[in-house]
């Protein structure tokens, strides 16, 4: 099941919401969360909801387990990120081995058809981090094992993120303060991320697909490239405004994963505002213990991008994705004292043109024709057709929202609203909240009305996260 | 204040509530397909009831209406050139329309009923592209396609039996002669789709040139512009070119009777009321002008090709209700698997292997055979359709000719090819 959806938004979602509320005890409620997680999961997933709960008894198991035994729990430590790993390896990347070996060696073997399960990257990755902060004595390893599970496959963030930390959360799975305020919060959230994703990187997908075909033009394969650099960000952000809004209404604080990672003006500054939950497991998990800065920072920095690369999925150009970024930041990193000297506006320039790149080649899974779009975007192609021109022009507006949505315009129009209601010193401080209040849940509305009127009218809705 | 945000709250709640239960009253529960482990693994059990849920959704045809409100935003263009382009999914090799009214003939033969799955990856096959008051589909040439296309008709020609002459006809449509420039040449050029295809004919089959009489008189009305078929004048010349090919003397179209339809919308804007683009098209209909047979003739059609059970159709229904907005449908009743004519002409058997560009074309025919089949092979020979041998069937009718009509998206359809090849099994 996905949020942006019918089923979630008229059917699941309210009658989880009433049988959350309706529950007075914690302990209910998070039973309530647990069952619907599952009932979510095993709606798209029947079979794999039973690794899902596999891998939170195991990941259980091994936390008590370490805490248990201290003095093994190095090898405890090294056994279950093992177990894990191999979760991912089988499920993941078992095909993307075998047929790479099959054609190294000419061996006609068939790639093992093991689907993926939706999600895993996501819990897996939350699994590795609380063994992790278990082994650090970061955190104390959960009792309960419900609890843990809860942790684990709390349906707003289990199948596109955010990946969450359980020292994050760890707190808040027995004790969670319910206020209005922040659940108004939520809703809002909620509805921000459901607006990005039904009435923006759902057109814009529309729109690259009308472009990035083998017959493109050299105009088109770039108009629908930036399309596509739209689509993902306001996809995926998206998701994360709606996990992030799920997780205020039943008294979870996630930490933000998108920051308007297009105003960067650098691609280190990108990587710290794109996917930040990912970038900081990365870096707090592998990067540090690897030695971060202080030895082998190259080395550290090839294996991290390497790992951050196929992490987006089972193929190589998800690779060479990651390996293009680390040539980056690395010569980011050499060439910084160049680089202050260039003009901000240069730079962000700079930056959204090498990000395109970037798009391309996570773009196209198919090498062949990876190069081929390449040929096309650099002049190896009619530069321009009426039909590019038809869709550019049918486009325009949204191309418009895209690049003010992905500016900090929004955010700024939301703070305005947020200060003048809570205006300290302000004489009608009451009214102005209530000013505040009626504006966002009309807002809220607006956004429900027109994202099902989207969702009715239009076929078109895809999930980009089956490859994570 | 906690008590505004709480009644805010509990007002978003109660709406969303409100909907899913009302959406989940309006279900068609009966019509879901029942509940199995396989149907479960294989999500169909899930697909089929998230895609019902939203055919029932309340207020739908309003919401609707919002989405073509809201597509004017989505889907921008200025001026009196009223531009539009969208990827087409072409599914015309799925199956055509016919008349709601026909009665419906008797299968000789019950067939199983089977739950096919759904198709959910179908790609893009082609565009639609609204250009003023004119919609049009411009196919892609797909190269390998078209010559498997001329392969499966050479197929079919080899398992004829001798007597038999097969002729294939493939005509443009009117994104070739109507359309920018960038939309009729290249990969979207009709004429060499139709070339590529005939080159790969074998002496067997006798291609027949209706793209040259057609372009010679594009400045008529010859393709609708609501509609993706062409008119039957349309499809005059495409049979002026079978006669030069097949033999006959072809008739003046104005010996013809004719009689016409005003204000037809057809499939084009169907396809597009979603986009507002579609409004000059409804505001702009077509006029449908047909010409009928100059013999009698006595048309029925069946299920299957026993022939058994058959239901009498009109070759040219001259009195279709004004609630049938698609007067396409007055050739034939529309798409029918099997429709035989018998007319009072002198003549031989003629069996016409056709999508619906076929229908305005087999009035022409009648004069010219006693006995015409018309085939729509879609309807054939899937695992919940009747089966067809059409060697066997071309030698029980003793069949003197086979014509094959289609259009240039179905000669880039790799789900037509096989299709066609299905009527000759290995």
């Amino acid at each position: 099941m996905v949020f942006s959806s019918l089923l979630f938004l008229y059917v699941f979602f309210p009658l989880c919401l009433l049988a959350y509320f309706l529950v007075p005890s914690i302990k209910g409620k998070n039973a309530v969360l647990i069952a619907a997680s599952l009932v979510f999961y095993a709606w798209g997933e029947p079979l794999y909801v039973f690794l899902l709960v596999a891998v939170a008894a195991v990941n259980y198991g091994f936390g008590r387990w370490m805490e248990y035994n201290r003095e093994a729990k190095k090898t405890l430590l090294i056994v279950a990120v093992s177990l894990n790993i191999a979760c991912l390896a089988v499920f993941k990347y078992a095909g993307l081995f075998v047929q790479t070996v099959s054609d190294l060696f000419s061996l006609g073997w068939s790639a093992p058809a093991i689907a993926l399960p939706i999600g895993i990257s996501f819990y897996i990755f939350q699994s590795i981090s609380y063994l992790a902060d278990v082994y650090r004595d970061d955190v104390p390893a959960q009792k309960s094992f419900w609890r843990f599970l809860l942790y684990i496959s709390l349906f707003p963030q289990l199948i596109a993120g955010p990946i969450v930390r359980y020292r994050e959360i760890e707190s808040q799975l027995e004790k969670r303060e319910l206020q209005p305020r922040r659940i108004f919060y939520g809703a809002l959230r909620f509805c921000i991320g459901l607006g990005k994703k039904v009435l923006i990187a759902n057109y814009a997908g529309k729109v690259v697909a009308m472009l990035l075909t083998p017959n493109a033009t050299v105009t088109g394969a770039w108009f629908g490239m930036v399309m596509f650099a739209f689509e993902i960000y306001f996809d995926f952000s998206g998701y994360s405004d709606m996990a992030i809004g799920m997780g205020h209404i039943f008294g979870f604080q996630y930490a933000e994963n998108f920051d308007l990672p297009y105003t960067a003006g650098s691609i280190t500054e990108f990587w710290r505002r794109w996917h930040i939950s990912l970038g900081s497991f990365f870096r707090d998990y592998v990067y540090i213990p690897m030695g971060g800065n202080r030895r082998h920072q190259i080395l550290n920095l090839l294996v991290v991008w390497s790992l951050t690369g196929i992490w987006h999925g089972a193929s190589w150009n998800f690779l060479l994705w990651g390996l293009y970024f680390f040539v980056l930041l690395v010569a980011e990193k050499k060439l910084q004292k160049m680089l202050a000297r260039i003009p901000k506006w240069l730079c962000h320039i700079g930056t959204l043109f090498l990000l395109l790149i970037g798009w391309t080649v996570f773009y196209y899974t198919d090498f062949p024709q990876m190069l081929s779009a390449f040929k096309t975007m650099f002049g190896g192609a009619a530069a321009y057709t009426q039909e590019t021109g038809a869709v550019m022009l049918n486009s325009l507006p949204l191309l418009l929202v895209c690049i003010l949505g992905s500016t900090r315009l929004p955010r700024m129009a939301g703070l305005l609203l947020n200060g003048v209601a809570a205006a300290e010193g302000a004489s009608n401080v009451r009214w102005r909240e209530v000013v505040y209040a009626v504006s966002v849940t009309v807002f809220d509305l607006a956004i429900l009305a027109l994202s099902t009127v989207s969702l009715v009218g239009s076929t078109y809705n895809p999930f980009l996260y089956f490859r994570f | 204040m906690k008590k505004l945000y709480l009644s805010l709250l509990a007002f978003l709640g109660a709406i969303l509530l409100a909907l899913g239960v009302w959406s989940l009253a309006a279900l068609d529960w009966a019509s879901l397909p029942p509940l199995t482990a396989q149907s479960v693994f294989d999500h169909s059990a899930e697909s089929s009831f998230e895609s019902r849920l939203g055919d029932r959704f309340p207020m739908r045809n309003l919401l609707l209406k919002g989405n073509q409100t809201m597509n004017l935003f989505y889907y921008f263009s200025v001026g009196e050139e009223n531009l539009l382009a969208i990827d087409y999914k072409g599914g015309a090799e799925a199956g055509g329309e016919r008349l709601a009214d026909l009665p419906e003939p008797v299968p000789a033969v019950e067939l199983p009923e089977i739950d096919l799955p759904e198709e959910t990856d179908v790609m893009a096959v082609g565009t639609v592209i609204v250009n003023g008051n004119r919609a049009m589909d411009i196919p892609t040439a797909e190269d390998e396609i078209i010559t498997e296309f001329g392969n499966a008709v050479n197929r079919i020609a080899a398992a004829m039996p001798e007597q038999t002459r097969t002729f294939l006809l493939v005509t443009p449509n009117g994104g070739q002669f109507y359309s920018p420039p960038s939309y009729h040449t290249g990969i979207h050029d009709q004429s060499a789709m139709i070339r590529r295809c005939y080159d790969a004919l074998s002496d067997r089959v006798t291609a027949v040139d209706a793209y040259s009489p057609i372009a010679r008189h594009c400045d008529e009305y010859l393709f609708f512009r609501t509609d993706h078929h062409w008119t039957q004048k349309g499809a005059y010349y495409a049979y002026s070119a079978f006669c030069d090919a097949a033999g006959f003397t072809a008739r003046e179209l104005a010996e013809y009777e004719s009689g016409s339809y005003e204000g037809f919308v057809g499939s084009m804007y169907n396809y597009l009321s979603s986009y507002p683009q579609s409004k000059v098209l409804e505001d702009n209909p077509d006029t449908l002008t047909y010409y009928l047979a100059p013999v009698a003739t006595n048309a029925r059609y069946y299920a299957d090709a026993s022939l058994k059970n058959g239901a009498h159709v009109p070759l040219i229904d001259v009195a279709l209700r004004d609630t049938i907005t698609n007067k396409y449908l007055c050739y034939l009743g529309g798409d029918t698997p099997i429709c035989v004519i018998e007319t009072e002409a002198e003549g031989g058997t003629c069996i016409v292997v056709k999508e619906s560009f076929g229908n305005a074309f087999i009035p022409f025919l009648a004069e010219h055979y006693s006995k015409i089949i018309a085939i729509d092979p879609r309807e054939f020979n899937d695992p919940d359709e009747p089966q067809l041998n059409l060697a066997s069937f071309a030698a029980e009718q003793n069949a003197d000719d086979l014509l094959i009509i289609d259009y240039p998206f179905m000669i880039n359809s790799k789900a037509y090819v096989r299709i066609l090849n299905d009527l000759i099994p290995e």
